[in-house]
């Protein structure tokens, strides 16, 4: 059987987005932050050109929930801005998950986001995708070039 | 999920009615799907929800080729009928029989080594130690369309482009055994003084040392004269030249032909696969053969060597 096939990112249906627009409100109200029809459209069209753009394929639900989950408590995230904001850490996280070279796990890498834009970022993205998520990345790709070499990465 | 798949089956599946593009096959389609979806949640363990392109298409290269090998009929297996079969069921017989291969190569590749013949060569020598690291490396549950070990040796016969991972492996261990078999049958210091005619680096090059012993051996055997020698005086040359001279490329690859039959029957070699591996070498000597024979050089071809 030949193996020849392309992969084309495809849109959620409505039903589907509608389902993770409440499951992220639930949560995410308490804290004075909640996505519209709109804008979870808008956030699935932004989610298909950073696949798109970074050249990766999704399997799973997306990363917008965990994102919305992990960053609502954020003193730095505004109401008027929360779309903005998830727009560009959904398009850093398949950014660096691809510039880490699969050394991270999801978790993993929106727990640093977390931790770094709360706080050396103090709520500046700029800061956390040109400098800490940089750093980040490229000591993960040096800590496994020095395992393949077989060098201690402490050295 | 959040790629659509779309792919071509004509080699698998027989007829274009029963096409991976058609609708009665999008049950199976779908069955590759969930298949991908499974294998790239093993991958990342359930920790990574996206993978790179690359890596996916690499996913799913080796799930084809599963899928293949657990449709393809072993021995005297009937071949399976596809349209009662999902591809989980076919990956799953795929993986089991990779594994068998994998046993299978192993025990080809030790013969392979132990029948090689005791001539210096770094491409033949770096190859089975290469293939060596081949059993560490492969992964059936992944890649197994990969072929992780550099396979340096050139055969007479290369091994068809279209196989793939182990069976790749396999078929050429296979007619690196008929050539290690073949060049048993000859002396050691005899095939060295050929070679060294015919190539006086020959343990530093990328060569093939079966084929200008096969290639002499027919040349004898042409003649009707002892395989076994691997050399031509100057007076067999020139009656070579002379019987060839006036056949057509047709007579000529029918003379080669029996000249091969000759041979397999001179040196006892009864295996079909043989017999069949050695006729396909001797054809394609057949333009060399026939430019040689144009151009009055036969000494080239069918060299004296003591």
């Amino acid at each position: 059987m030949k193996s020849d096939f392309t992969m084309v990112p495809k849109k959620r249906k409505k039903k589907e987005l509608l389902g993770l627009m409440q499951d992220c409100n639930q949560i995410t109200e308490r804290f004075g932050l909640s996505l519209s029809e709109k804008q979870i459209q808008n956030l699935e069209e932004h989610r298909i050109k950073a696949l798109q753009n970074t050249g990766r394929i999704e399997f799973g639900e997306g990363v917008l929930k965990k994102l919305a989950y992990a960053f609502c408590d954020s003193p730095f995230l505004l109401p008027n801005s929360y779309e903005e904001t998830l727009i560009e850490l959904q398009d850093l996280f398949y950014y660096f998950k691809t510039e880490s070279m699969e050394q991270i796990s999801d978790d993993e890498l929106i727990e640093a986001m977390k931790e770094i834009y709360n706080g050396k970022a103090q709520g500046s993205l700029s800061y956390l995708s040109q400098t800490a998520l940089e750093d980040l990345c490229r000591n993960l790709r040096f800590d496994s070039f020095d395992s393949m070499d077989g060098r201690d990465p402490q050295e | 999920m959040t790629g659509t798949l779309r792919f071509t089956g004509k080699e698998f599946f027989s007829d274009e009615s029963d096409s991976a593009l058609s609708e009665e096959s999008l049950p199976f389609q779908t069955s590759i799907w969930q298949v991908l979806k499974r294998q790239v949640r093993l991958y990342t363990m359930g920790e990574s929800s996206s993978l790179p392109k690359e890596t996916v298409e690499e996913l799913f290269a080796s799930i084809c080729f599963l899928i293949d090998l657990g449709a393809a009929p072993k021995g005297k297996e009937q071949p399976l009928q596809m349209k009662n079969t999902n591809a989980e069921e076919l990956f799953e017989r795929g993986k089991k029989r990779a594994e068998w291969e994998v046993r299978r190569g192993k025990r080809l590749w030790k013969t392979a080594c132990m029948s090689a013949p005791k001539i210096s060569n770094r491409s033949l020598f770096d190859t089975l130690q290469g293939i060596g690291a081949f059993w560490k490396q492969y992964d059936v549950r992944f890649f197994a369309h990969q072929i992780p070990c550099y396979i340096d040796y050139q055969l007479m016969n290369p091994v068809p482009e279209s196989l793939s991972g182990i069976c790749y492996l396999n078929e050429y261990l296979h007619c690196l055994l008929i050539e290690n078999r073949f060049l048993l049958h000859f002396d050691v210091e005899q095939i060295e003084r050929l070679l060294q005619v015919v190539e006086p680096d020959y343990q530093e090059l990328l060569i093939n040392l079966t084929e200008p012993v096969l290639v002499q051996a027919l040349g004898l055997s042409i003649l009707k004269k002892e395989p076994y020698v691997l050399d031509f005086l100057p007076q067999e040359q020139e009656q070579l030249q002379l019987y060839l001279q006036p056949l057509s490329k047709k007579e000529m690859r029918q003379v080669l032909s029996d000249a091969v039959l000759w041979l397999c029957r001179s040196l006892k070699i009864e295996g079909n696969d043989d017999r069949a591996y050695f006729l396909k070498a001797a054809q394609n000597a057949l333009p060399r053969l026939s430019a040689a024979c144009c151009a009055k050089e036969l000494q080239n071809l069918f060299p004296h060597i003591t």
